[in-house]
């Protein structure tokens, strides 16, 4: 009987065997790999980040591991039904007499779901769903509005608006591209069309494009604009860990990340609204 | 008996129908006048804005503009429950009036540099931005009222309830008459 367990064991132990010898390699892979992410991160912030971010922003705080404070984002009403969220290369600086703030940002939430196998049997999939992924800003804006506004990219189907409207309701702005662009939610229609003016409409179709991502925005009552693009990827991330880097060419790539923001601020025009508080 | 109820029933059910969809119309346009008239009602609340803004930066500069009796002489009337055409003549005096100040203004640096007409000039130019933000809002309201009482079958209610289109509010090109302002 004890002679026949190792019997009935040495295909198991080939088997774990065999399966040990395939993912090892990868283990190894993997850990060295993200080692190796880590260091080249930290040399690029060290060697290009701060250096390319103090050429634009002054009074600059960078922290890699943090992200736009939670509570922001929690008063954002641009995405719905996110449980969790995280982010990286917080940015907290001053351009152009604007401060400026900004992160990666991941928002996502689990959802579960029965669904019934071939076999008849009931199973329970859960999986984890992406809100948003992309680049967080937020700014001043020197309009004042009584009553938060939030233009979110794209007609939303009939389930995301009433998700979004449960405060608020669609106003219908007098340019027909912008409405088949956007949708404007808002307590206040005054205030839609107080911020939304024709100009303003047409700058941010224009930001749109200038950014690779969906934009979205929202205007709130303590006169600063969130501006949310939904790229679907990180910025300032090393993309080769094996070579050794280019500073240069780094250089260049986050520059070139920085001014699209930068730029698409610009092309909102928030300094020509700026100061006419009344 | 039997076949007098078969044939009332689908008359009483397409009556109903009919009844229910007469309701549904007729208060959907009660809505959309409510609010071409609070569209209005904004309008006039921007306007009275723009008014005191441009009394105060009047105040203001009247120490400055002792020679320039002129431009104090002249009237602007805004009282309430004015009409579409009679607030888009007091917009157009107002305008009138705040280019004349302006333009006279320009010869006085002293004044165009002090803090209070500074703080005023930013102040109309608010006042301003909310009156054509009022504007836009009315004639998107009066937009949707004027579709929804032509559109057929709609149009047929509108015309029982004797409904007729609203008037858009537009700029009135009053720049370049004499216009009567008084304060």
């Amino acid at each position: 009987m004890t002679e026949l367990i190792p019997l009935l064991l040495w295909p198991v132990i080939r088997i774990f065997l065999l399966v040990a010898l395939i993912c090892v390699p990868f283990f190894i892979y993997f850990s060295v790999a993200r080692k190796k992410r880590k260091e080249k991160k930290a040399e690029l912030v060290d060697v290009v980040l701060l250096p390319a971010l103090n050429q634009v922003f002054s009074n600059l705080h960078y922290s890699a591991n943090d992200y736009i404070p939670l509570q922001m984002i929690m008063a954002s009403k641009m995405f719905k039904g996110w449980s969790t969220a995280q982010g990286s290369d917080y940015i907290d600086g001053w351009h152009n007499g604007r401060h400026i703030q900004m992160s990666d940002v991941i928002l996502t939430h689990t959802e579960t779901e029965s669904r019934t196998n071939s076999k008849g049997e009931s199973e329970t999939y859960t999986q984890i769903v992406t809100d948003f992924r992309g680049q967080w800003v937020v700014c001043d804006f020197d309009k004042a509005v009584t009553a938060q506004l939030t233009i979110c990219a794209g007609k939303c189907s009939p389930r995301t608006i009433k998700k979004l409207a449960e405060s608020s309701s669609i106003a219908e702005m007098d340019n027909t591209v912008f409405n088949e662009k956007y949708t404007v939610l808002t307590d206040n229609p005054h205030d839609a069309f107080y911020i939304l003016t024709p100009h303003m409409m047409e700058y941010i179709m224009a930001a749109d494009q200038q950014v690779r991502g969906r934009l979205s925005l929202e205007f709130l009552p303590n006169e600063k604009i969130h501006i949310a693009i939904n790229s679907g990827r990180d910025f300032f991330e090393p993309k080769k860990i094996w070579r050794e880097m280019d500073y240069e060419q780094e250089r260049n790539k986050v520059l070139e990340e920085i001014y699209s923001i930068i730029n698409m601020i610009e092309q909102l025009r928030l300094v020509d609204t700026s100061n006419r508080s009344g | 008996m039997e076949l007098v109820l078969c044939l009332l029933f689908p008359v009483l059910v397409v009556v109903v129908i009919v009844v229910v969809w007469w309701i549904s119309v007729s208060n959907n346009f009660k809505r959309k006048e409510t609010k071409v008239y609070e569209g209005l009602s904004n309008i006039e609340v921007a306007l009275e804005k723009r008014y005191d803004m441009l009394t105060k930066l009047r105040d203001a500069a009247k120490a400055y503009l002792t020679h320039e009796t002129e431009v104090f002489s002249k009237v602007i009337e805004l009282r309430k429950g004015m009409s579409v055409a009679e607030l888009s003549a007091a917009d157009a005096a107002m305008t009138t009036y705040r280019d004349g100040l302006f333009a006279v203004a320009e010869n006085y640096p002293d004044l165009r540099s002090s803090d209070v007409f500074v703080q005023l000039e930013r102040g109309i130019h608010d006042a301003e931005d909310h009156l054509q933000a009022a504007r836009r809002l009315f004639n998107s309201n009066v937009s949707a009222y004027n579709q929804a009482i032509i559109v057929f079958p709609s149009s047929i209610i509108a015309n029982v309830e004797k409904r007729s289109q609203k008037t858009f509010y537009e700029v009135a090109d009053h720049k370049r008459q004499d216009v009567e302002i008084r304060f």
